[in-house]
């Protein structure tokens, strides 16, 4: 028998291994996906993002994506759309090919509700432990995952034990300093942006070489604080740690007095095996980690585990927000300027973050807002290239296509940006489980309902507002910004809210399933609010506290 | 859930009737590949009015878009609904031209197989977007692919190269097998 048994291998679970095994105990790991190696990482868009070779398959596991249609939902599996809600399903998760955008939540994060009050029809909770309890772990991912950056300081910085990160930033884009200058000229607080990348070799791992692909592909010099480079690497070799790739796991099975005592899974053949653990810790990000929990209904959790009061699935949160862009022609710049915003590999590195909280324009009153991050439109020639081939609804074909790429490629550079607001939890989002729809296992898959609050999309149209007036102020020509209400399925938490009262929560404040006396979760799915930041880096960092109390009950 | 994939497919307009063999399943006496020696013949004859050889860039042919498709086509991870789309469409077409023109595609002059192609493209044509994605894909994806021969494509766009690129190792088809566990 195992001492714990940890079920996803990323960045909530990733955590729990390395801290358990380092502390002298056995742990098995079942992961979905193959483990691909750090050599298995290409630059090739081919496989990360034109045909998704580092995720499941929509048509082998489809999921159900549900969306608002005139006064209902229509419901499609992803199978038929053809527009996958996967997000990285290997060793190391989705963190594998995150950007590593890592910016801590505020003190007032984790009192939303208390600090602003209620928002009609939205389920805003505090959350039952606060900034300083989480502090240290933050702390310690800065060390361990590798965050480089350089506190500046500004209106809503939030208290650290440490003067500043251990890795000092990246080496940054002239465009950093326009965006600095218009700032300043606009009197409004811009940062550097913190990373979990490398920019100096630490732990065995070398530092970042400037690839120009990030986000979306797999690091080549695990520089990147993906958690199969950061932390299961390294938890591998205590040799207490036995990694089982390819292991689907669809059922937990309980022993009747509110214990888990097995899981199941299928390996890679399709045979089923169990393994028995003293401590079960489920990581399989929210919308996996709902699913599996529900589909191991038995006679003692007959709504699946964690479901007595009905909570489990409710509340799913995404990251609201929107995005939009600016663009430098290199014909009206000088020679020494086009040169150095042509270089590639770079980073921008900057995020605005004035507005995390603003006087709402309607009530005079102080709202929660956002921050925005700016960054270089991506360099993935193929979808640079296909956004060339429409002209409307028309297709461009002929020398006309021709042109275009030209145009596209070689005249100019875009420059980015990405609203981070709050997503509301609220009745119109959640993970149900499909009665229809199976996968490759003949499993139930996840139906998800993505309804979008009104209030999220208020505030996102305020901060791409603001983003537009800072781009302009760089000099960009052609300012577009939009509101987005679909969610973007790599930002997923939510759907196991952690709480006091069992009633209305799923998890304990340790994390732990009310109902069931040894399993955690420990994925972004515990989070009743979000935080108008991308989750990872509070992922990490609540799965090393929650690994503390594991170690201590061991 | 009303809708089958297939059914969604075809709802587009792209569609005619779908065979339950896969395409990269099948071979033709002809040409022991995907495509018969006529379907290969139209293709090609499409992508080269798609990407011409204008003397701006490298053409169809200089980034072995016919052979893209057939990479394309025989790929057993790709999506087979989509295999047959880009297949049917072929002889689609022929049956479009011989209804509106009289006469097969390849027998009409080149400047009504281009008026043909542009009014499809006018209308956003289901399949013709999908050949001009293999057009893109085969212009931009990395040569290991069969495409942008000689980096033909990433030159004529000054496109930066990332490193370290995919070898026969590390290819897409061998990360697909790798996440079967060894199993097409």
């Amino acid at each position: 028998m195992f001492d714990v048994c940890v079920i996803g291998s990323g960045a909530g679970a990733a955590p729990v291994v390395y801290e358990l095994a380092r502390a002298g105990f056995r742990v098995v790991v079942l992961e979905k996906g193959p483990y691909f190696t750090t050599d298995d990482f290409r630059k090739d868009e081919m496989a990360c993002c034109r045909r998704d070779a580092y995720a499941s398959s929509y048509l082998e596991e489809p999921q159900v994506i549900e969306t608002p249609s005139g006064n209902g939902w229509e419901a499609v599996s992803t199978a038929v759309s053809g527009a996958s809600f996967w997000n990285g399903n290997c060793v190391g998760g989705s963190s594998n090919l995150m950007s590593g955008y890592f910016h801590r939540m505020k003190p007032i994060d984790f009192r939303l509700l208390s600090e602003f009050g209620p928002v009609e029809k939205a389920a805003v909770a505090d959350w039952p432990i606060t900034y300083d309890d989480l502090e240290p772990y933050y702390t310690r991912c800065e060390h361990l995952i590798g965050i480089s950056g350089k506190v500046v300081p500004y209106r809503w910085q939030e208290p650290r034990s440490t003067a500043d990160f251990p890795y000092p930033p990246l080496e940054e884009n002239i465009v950093s300093g326009w965006i600095d200058a218009a700032a300043r000229r606009l009197g409004v607080a811009v940062i550097p942006t913190p990373r979990a990348i490398l920019s100096r070799p630490a732990a065995g791992r070398n530092s970042c070489y400037y690839s120009n692909y990030c986000g979306s592909y797999g690091c080549a010099s695990d520089a990147k604080g993906g958690a199969r480079a950061a932390l299961i690497e390294p938890a591998l070799r205590t040799g207490r740690v036995d990694l089982r790739p390819l292991s689907h796991v669809f059922a937990l099975e309980s022993d009747g007095r509110h214990r888990v005592r097995r899981a199941w899974y299928f390996d890679a053949g399709g045979k089923r095996r169990s393994v028995a653990a003293r401590i079960f810790v489920v990581a399989c990000q929210a919308i996996e980690t709902v699913r599996l929990l529900r589909i191991s209904r038995n006679k003692e959790y007959p709504d699946g585990i964690g479901n007595g009061s009905g909570q489990l699935g409710r509340h799913l949160i995404f990251s609201a927000g929107g995005s939009g862009f600016g663009t430098f022609d290199y014909d009206a710049l000088p020679a020494a300027a086009r040169q150095a915003l042509d270089r590639r590999g770079v980073f921008v590195n900057r995020s605005a973050v004035e507005w995390y909280v603003f006087d709402d324009p309607d009530t005079g009153r102080p709202i929660k807002g956002g921050i925005i991050d700016f960054l270089f439109a991506h360099d993935n020639p193929i979808r640079k290239a296909l956004q060339q081939k429409w002209d409307g609804d028309r297709l461009v074909i002929g020398s006309e296509l021709k042109r275009r790429l030209m145009a596209a490629f070689r005249g100019q550079r875009r420059l980015r940006f990405e609203v981070f607001v709050d997503w509301m939890p609220h009745a119109d989002c959640y993970v149900d489980i499909s009665r229809t729809v199976k996968d490759k296992w003949g499993l139930p898959v996840a139906k998800i309902r993505t309804g979008a609050h009104p209030h999220d999309l208020k505030v996102g149209r305020f901060l791409v507002q603001r983003a537009q007036e800072i781009l302009r102020e760089t000099g960009a020509r052609d300012v577009t910004g939009h509101v987005s209400s679909y969610p973007p399925s790599n930002l997923q938490a939510g759907g196991c809210r952690f709480g006091t009262d069992p009633r209305t929560s799923v998890l304990d404040p340790w994390c732990r399933v009310h109902e069931a006396d040894n399993l955690y979760v420990t994925d972004g799915s515990f989070m009743p609010t979000g935080g108008s930041v991308p989750y990872t880096w509070t992922i990490y960092a609540n799965a090393f506290r929650v690994a503390d109390a594991i170690r201590e009950r061991l | 859930m009303s809708l089958t994939r297939r059914e969604f497919l075809k709802g587009t307009g792209a569609v005619v009737l779908l065979s339950s063999v896969p395409v990269w399943m099948r071979c033709t006496e002809e040409t022991a590949g995907p495509l018969s020696k006529h379907q290969a013949a139209v293709a090609r004859r499409v992508f080269r009015i798609i990407f011409p050889d204008d003397g701006m860039g490298p053409d169809a042919e200089r980034i072995n878009a016919p052979a893209f498709l057939e990479w394309i086509l025989r790929d057993p991870f790709y999506d087979p609904d989509i295999q047959q789309m880009l297949v049917q469409g072929i002889d689609a077409l022929d049956a479009h031209a011989r209804s509106v023109m009289g006469a097969d595609f390849l027998s009409l002059e080149a400047h009504r197989q281009e008026a043909l192609l542009d009014e499809m493209a006018a209308r956003g044509h289901r399949w013709l977007s999908r050949m001009v994605t293999v057009v893109l894909e085969a212009l931009l994806s990395d040569p290991i692919y069969g495409g942008n021969v000689h980096k033909a494509g990433w030159q004529w766009l000054g496109h930066y190269e990332g490193r370290p690129r995919p070898d026969e190792r590390t290819r897409y088809e061998v990360l697909m097998r790798k996440r079967r566990g060894g199993h097409v």
